[in-house]
């Protein structure tokens, strides 16, 4: 008996010690890659809010020779030897991309604000989870994602044309092996310092409250290029200059675009529920019963052509009497009663619901691979986003403005024993928003990455799947709203042909 | 082999035995070459719980009900050593809004339990245990999920007084349980105020202790007891959100539990309430289960 006691007293030990460490999620380092071009004429690309890149003046920098300038140099050079592991971590972080990291960063906002208000049964209202916090739904998140790149990618428009201007040399011109991998484009002004100022000034105009960290964040990404040997000040403040006045007439868009009043503070859609050309109205499966999720979102000023968009929109559902609907909504039936582990990860998979950065955030996770395989530099990367994230935005106004011209409701309240995979959205069926996501994002992704296609067509195929197998849509809300999407992503990419940037 | 058998067959039937069903977390061991195995239901349901601190209910959860059935045997492998094997097969259900119920096998677990000391009525015994998932469940679909699918392993330390003519005894015991990551669905989920851009999931490994109070005689058993599950680390459910298995889970809760084996078929019972909580439901639980004993010659 005195083996197995002995044996088992230390095995109790060793659990007990071994177990103290946490296994650590590794997510893999995301690697340093140069940029594979310079785009020397990007300054000539047609910019989206501004008229073009001559809106904003870059004042021109001091002369090589001045002393303003060498001091700044020999400052750069001496601090390369003195920087700490600290400032180097932050280079690191940064030298990944500023647009990647800021659309990050974006991601993580959106989805710690994406949670839905709070039910109070005492005044039978709702109210933010705390007081203050937008929700970040997907109508939300789509318009901040595009509002985000579009302003990275005009103010990269204007730090290209000033860099080609003014020509001056970049630190690996000038005898200065910065840390990290630099794209051989003239320093000033500093793209990062652009890409920070103008990701800073967006992100806070959606999170006021998050301002302080945010600053930090683009604090860091400023002073981390300083610390790589890439810029000097001067190019970082010029950087931050002109991006400063691109914000300024992004945030004039962004507070004329109509989406504050998608919320319906009226409370008009309870008149157009009761006048919507379908037989059986919607009504709220959360209980209690809540107002639909933005029901003006139908009414967003679009990026793209608004006649284009207009002609995308779909037209009638089938009503609920005839055979296609009941067939449609049988469909939804026999596969939620039946669901496999395969249907079930796919809708797991492409949910993207409360808590998460929400289904254009996981396009705009997908397009950052691509983009880091194609080794874009910043400019080209902000144009990537910026015409796959407007094209969804659009896409999604397209969509809303068709659920909320016809109330069609979730197949849950047609047939009660449907159950789902996750919470059932609180707005109208009719179309798919996540069919609707993935046809735009990937019109558009497949036209910049064509070696791609063939993978973006599998994806949008089950992400518009998904809600059918969740138990979330109809078949023909999938269809219909892919339908739409693909049509706001080739208004995308007649823009992309033609915007200079080939 | 045959007539073994018949052996076994008739001590089933006829012989009274002591009757001596146990568990990964009492002092009871199994007579060498005897096999107790354990039918079970257990029904455990809340309608309140803590979000983080912030205990509240959900109007479309409703009551949440999970259940299971479950085949415990335990084995004697000697009088000191014993062998606890469980498989469970579970339910959830709620009373409102349209999540899907779930429902599978649930994780295999086994425990080797071992008397280490013993000194009059004082034993010291040291317990080891471990489980698997043995479906493909999902994980993240709380609170509908019937399991977490870590992979565990738990270190027990048991320290027992027993009176020897009474029967009355106490019991306490703390443990430690390692928990492995996890697998999701999904590509990306957000828990500790990050975005993690990845499948893997980290489950907080978690410790127990628990104190019991009863009387152990020949053919019955009553007991109760107070027991406390926590995580060691981990993240709260975040305002108005859903569960997530990062969450540091933790519960207190106090019960009764009763056995009645005059013979080798028995039955036993437990009760148990969530006193209070973190990121769990306040539940209230009960199990009965057929306890079935066989000796192997």
């Amino acid at each position: 008996m005195r083996a197995p006691s002995l044996y088992s007293t230390v095995v109790c030990l060793i659990l007990w010690l071994g177990g103290c460490k946490e296994p650590v999620i590794n997510e893999g380092i995301l690697p340093l890659t140069e940029p594979a071009t310079t785009d020397e004429n990007g300054g000539t690309w047609r910019t989206i809010i501004l008229r073009s890149a001559a809106d904003i003046t870059v004042p021109e920098p001091a002369a090589l020779t001045s002393d303003a300038y060498q001091k700044e140099l020999a400052e750069i050079k001496n601090g390369l030897l003195g920087v700490n592991p600290e400032n180097n971590a932050a280079v690191n972080y940064w030298a990944v991309g500023g647009v990647h990291r800021w659309n990050q960063i974006a991601r993580l906002l959106v989805a710690k604000y994406n949670t839905a208000p709070l039910y109070n049964a005492g005044t039978n209202t709702f109210t933010p989870s705390e007081a203050g916090n937008p929700f970040a739904n997907p109508p939300y998140a789509a318009r901040l994602y595009a509002l985000l790149s579009v302003a990275q990618y005009d103010a990269l428009v204007v730090a290209w044309k000033a860099k080609y201007q003014y020509n001056r040399p970049s630190m690996v011109r000038q005898g200065i092996n910065s840390l990290i991998p630099a794209l051989d484009v003239p320093s000033y002004p500093s793209e990062d310092a652009a890409v920070a100022e103008v990701s800073a000034q967006m992100l806070t105009f959606f999170f006021p409250k998050e301002a302080d960290w945010i600053k930090a964040k683009a604090t860091e990404h400023k002073q981390s290029r300083i610390w790589a040997g890439a810029n000097v000040t001067s190019d970082v403040k010029a950087g931050e200059q002109l991006a400063a006045a691109v914000a300024a007439k992004v945030l004039v868009w962004a507070r004329t675009d109509h989406f504050d009043g998608a919320g319906d503070a009226g409370n008009t859609w309870e008149n157009a529920i009761a006048n919507a050309p379908y037989d059986v109205k919607w009504t709220s499966l959360e209980i209690p019963a809540r107002p639909p999720m933005l029901p003006l979102g139908g009414m967003v000023k679009t990026w793209y052509d608004s006649t284009a968009i207009a002609k995308a929109t779909p037209g009638a559902p089938p009503a609920t009497t005839s055979a296609a609907f009941q067939k449609a909504l049988a469909e939804v039936r026999t596969i939620a009663d039946s669901r496999t582990r395969e249907q079930w990860r796919i809708a797991d998979f492409w949910f993207d619901g409360a808590g998460t950065y929400t289904p254009p955030g996981h396009w705009n996770l997908i397009a950052e691979d691509l983009i880091r395989q194609d080794r874009q530099n910043e400019l080209r990367a902000a144009r990537s986003y910026a015409l796959m994230n407007r094209a969804m935005q659009d896409a999604i106004t397209a969509c809303w403005d068709t659920k909320y011209k016809f109330y069609v409701p979730r197949p849950s309240q047609m047939d009660p024993a449907i159950k789902t995979v996750a919470g059932i959205p609180n707005f109208p069926s009719y179309t798919a928003d996540h069919a609707t996501f993935a046809a735009s994002a990937t019109t558009v992704l497949g036209y910049l990455f064509p070696s791609e296609s063939a993978s973006l067509n599998a994806q949008a195929q089950e992400a518009t799947l998904s809600q059918l197998y969740g138990g979330i849509h109809y078949r023909f809300d999938n269809e219909e709203g892919a339908r739409c999407g693909t049509s706001v992503g080739n208004v995308a990419v007649d823009w992309a042909a033609a915007d200079g940037a080939k | 082999m045959k007539k073994q058998l018949l052996y076994s067959l008739c001590l089933l039937m006829l012989v009274a035995v002591p009757a001596l069903a146990q568990m990964p977390h009492d002092a009871i061991y199994m007579p060498k070459k005897t096999i107790c195995i354990a039918g079970m239901y257990g029904q455990s349901s809340w309608s309140q719980y803590w979000e983080g601190t912030l205990k509240r209910e959900n109007f479309n959860i409703g009551t949440h009900t999970t259940r299971s059935l479950s085949v415990m045997p335990a084995i004697g492998i000697s009088n000191r050593v014993n062998v606890i094997l469980n498989l469970p097969y579970v339910w959830t259900s709620t009373s409102a809004g349209n999540l899907m119920g779930q429902e599978g096998f649930q994780d295999a677990s086994a425990w080797l339990k071992i008397k280490a000391l013993q000194y009059g009525g004082f034993s010291v015994n040291a317990i080891v245990g471990g489980s698997v998932p043995v479906s493909k469940y999902v994980p993240d679909f709380l609170p509908m999920s019937i399991g977490l699918q870590a992979r565990t392993a738990t270190g027990r330390l048991l320290l027992n007084y027993t009176h020897p003519s009474t029967g009355l005894y106490a019991t306490a015991h703390g443990s430690y349980t390692w928990r492995s990551t996890i697998r999701i669905d999904r590509d990306a989920y957000q828990a500790n105020e990050r975005v993690y851009n990845t499948h893997e999931v980290s489950v907080p490994n978690m410790y127990d202790a628990a104190v019991r109070f009863g009387m152990l005689r020949r053919t019955w058993q009553t007991e109760v007891f107070a027991e406390r599950m926590a995580a060691l680390s981990g993240d709260d459910i975040r305002r108005n959100d859903m569960p997530f298995p990062t969450n540091n889970m933790q519960a207190t809760q106090v019960g009764w539990y009763g056995k009645v084996q005059p013979r080798n078929i028995g039955l036993n019972a437990r009760v148990a309430y969530v006193t209070s909580g973190r990121n769990a439901g306040q539940s209230t639980s009960y199990t009965v289960g057929v306890l079935f004993q066989l000796n192997v010659k």
